[in-house]
């Protein structure tokens, strides 16, 4: 059986920083690796959010992108005003249990991320660690990776 | 220069990142720093090392290298070389794996000057078959003597930065290779044309212009400059409602000349979109005009209409003799029959079999299948439905150099919602699966 490894889960949801405070993600998605025996092994985000909300997460560090894990930004820096795509994976720690609610469905994966409380760690933008950072240019993305990226 | 070509089966999976990794120093590598340390070795052959027992490649994740040492520039014959290492990377479909090239350029003919990349990061395939490169770009500028043309080159890639994290999507590794080529061109002579065609060199603007159609362009840094809109519901208690916006963006076209060479041209685009919902229809429409150095080049106008319907709504309209879902599948089969060149050849019979598979749906005896059925499962109780429809897309266009085109395009939609209401609630669940039926142009 092939296993779905990209499934679309919501248009828009909250994530919640580690004072409660909540941010708009939009068109989240998520890439998902599963073993040769479908066990699922790891989880990535991919997600939208507008200027502003970039703003708040490059201000507050959110999901870990503390400036020294930033690498060089294509063009010198991020367009103001456009949206940014954040591509991110999930604490490796979270992925056991996902692995076993989910019991091998990438909808029911997904289902548990559409669903997640403000208290689920699932929602928390602590739970996520940012590996690319990017807009849109022409036909490209470009902006910058993190030390988080697997490369 | 000798080139160092290496391909290893690195069976790495793909860990979460731990908290306090290590920067990656290949990451960091800015302009400045050089490549010195990246000197080939001494050639050897093309390398495809299996980590595992079992079939070669056939599991894990690829890693390859290739020092391609000196190359003329980042034109058409890197682009091949670097693509054709991308597709070993990512042989099949659902594949990943890892890519780091090596290249130097001279920038004077003497060799004095060069410009060194990096191009460092991940090559993946998707189910559709189109090739992802996640590349961290990095290099430097190195020179034998402190000439005035060394100061000059920093200076255009200070300028420019084209160093960072770059992503493309193509048919292939080498499409996405040639984008990506071109996207380093196009900001680095905007810093300075002369470095620029050193490093890229002529036949970089070729390999371009021979892979563009005379209709082909590549527009960058098309960037939004003003958004408004806005919208809701018309009349709540029949949950009608419409939205409306526009926006305006800028940016630059490169296409080929009549002459053949490389063309820039400024562009700003208007985008108007308007529409309305009336369950279970929703009619959407758009227009955007594209302006070429300040003169109207081009507009598309497109209205699409959608209907999703619940099992018990499509029954009762298949009573009332009101099937829309058959009134489309008729218009696709009549336009499928008018036309030859359909996209799918098998549309007529895709088509038919989709409506005998709604109505033997709409007589209850519908299945969910697969993942679906488990997902369904797992929230039962917030369970609202399976939705089924057909997405029907009229797309006029017109150019100022061919005149007006219109497409049609006819989807199937299924649909999962779990909760009770996708707008006002939080705790649901949209999943979406699309599948084209045909796409012609008239």
């Amino acid at each position: 059986m092939t296993l779905l490894r990209s499934v679309r889960v919501v248009p828009a949801r909250e994530l919640y920083d580690i004072d409660g405070d909540a941010i708009t993600i939009r068109d989240l998605r998520l890439e998902l690796d599963w073993s040769d025996d479908g066990l699922l092994t790891g989880v990535a985000g991919v997600w939208v959010v507008d200027w502003d909300v970039w703003q708040r997460i490059d201000a507050g560090r959110l999901f870990h992108l503390e400036p020294n894990l930033r690498g060089e930004c294509f063009g010198g820096g991020l367009t103001v005003g456009l949206e940014v795509e954040i591509e991110a994976k999930l604490d490796a720690d979270l992925v056991p249990d996902l692995a076993e609610r989910g019991g091998g469905d990438p909808f029911v994966v997904g289902a548990l991320f559409r669903g997640a409380t403000s208290e689920s760690p699932l929602a928390q933008t602590e739970s996520w660690f940012a590996m690319f950072v990017k807009q849109a240019e022409g036909p490209l993305k470009v902006g910058f990776k993190t030390s988080w990226a697997p490369f | 220069m000798p080139a160092r070509t290496q391909l290893k089966n690195a069976d790495t999976g793909s860990p979460a990142p731990a908290a306090g990794a290590a920067m990656d120093a290949g990451s960091s590598m800015s302009f400045a720093d050089g490549l010195a340390a990246n000197s080939p070795a001494p050639a050897s052959p093309l390398q495809l090392k299996d980590s595992g027992d079992k079939a070669p490649a056939a599991k894990g994740k690829t890693e390859a290298k290739d020092d391609l040492g000196e190359v003329d520039g980042l034109g058409k014959k890197f682009q091949k070389r670097a693509g054709s290492l991308a597709e070993k990377c990512a042989p099949e479909n659902g594949r990943t794996g890892r890519m780091t090239v090596f290249v130097n350029v001279p920038v004077a003919a003497g060799g004095m000057v060069k410009v060194s990349f990096k191009f460092m990061g991940q090559v993946s395939r998707g189910d559709d078959g189109h090739v992802t490169m996640k590349l961290q770009v990095g290099g430097g500028v190195t020179a034998g003597k402190k000439i005035d043309l060394y100061f000059a080159t920093v200076d255009a890639f200070a300028a420019a930065q084209v160093f960072g994290y770059v992503e493309a999507k193509g048919e292939s590794g080498e499409e996405c290779m040639r984008l990506i080529a071109l996207g380093l061109h196009n900001r680095l002579s905007k810093a300075s044309k002369r470095i620029a065609n050193a490093v890229f060199g002529p036949e970089t603007i070729q390999a371009a212009l021979d892979e563009m159609d005379e209709d082909d362009y590549v527009e960058t840094g098309l960037g939004l400059e003003a958004v408004v809109g806005g919208g809701g519901e018309i009349a709540p208690d029949i949950g009608a409602g419409g939205w409306m916006g526009g926006s305006k963006q800028k940016g630059e076209r490169l296409s080929k000349g009549e002459g053949g060479e490389l063309k820039s041209d400024k562009m700003d685009a208007l985008s108007l979109s308007l529409g309305t919902w009336l369950p279970p229809f929703r009619l959407m429409g758009g227009l955007t005009l594209k302006r070429k150095n300040g003169v109207l080049d081009s507009g598309d106008g497109s209205v699409t209409g959608v209907a999703m319907m619940s099992i018990g709504d499509i029954e009762g309209r298949l009573l009332g003799g009101t099937f829309l879902l058959d009134a489309l599948a008729g218009l696709a089969k009549d336009i499928g029959k008018a036309r030859k060149g359909l996209k799918d050849k098998e549309a007529l019979k895709v088509t038919d079999e989709m409506v005998d598979e709604v109505l033997t749906k709409s007589s209850g005896k519908f299945a969910i299948h697969g993942g679906s059925h488990l997902a369904i499962k797992a929230l039962s109780e917030s369970y609202t439905g399976l939705l089924i429809g057909m997405s029907l897309s009229l797309t006029l266009g017109w150019t100022k150099a061919n005149g007006f085109k219109l497409t049609v395009k006819l989807e199937k939609q299924d649909r999962i919602d779990i909760g009770e209401s996708f707008r006002d609630d939080l705790l649901n669940v949209r999943l979406e699966n699309l599948q084209s039926i045909f796409e012609t142009e008239l």
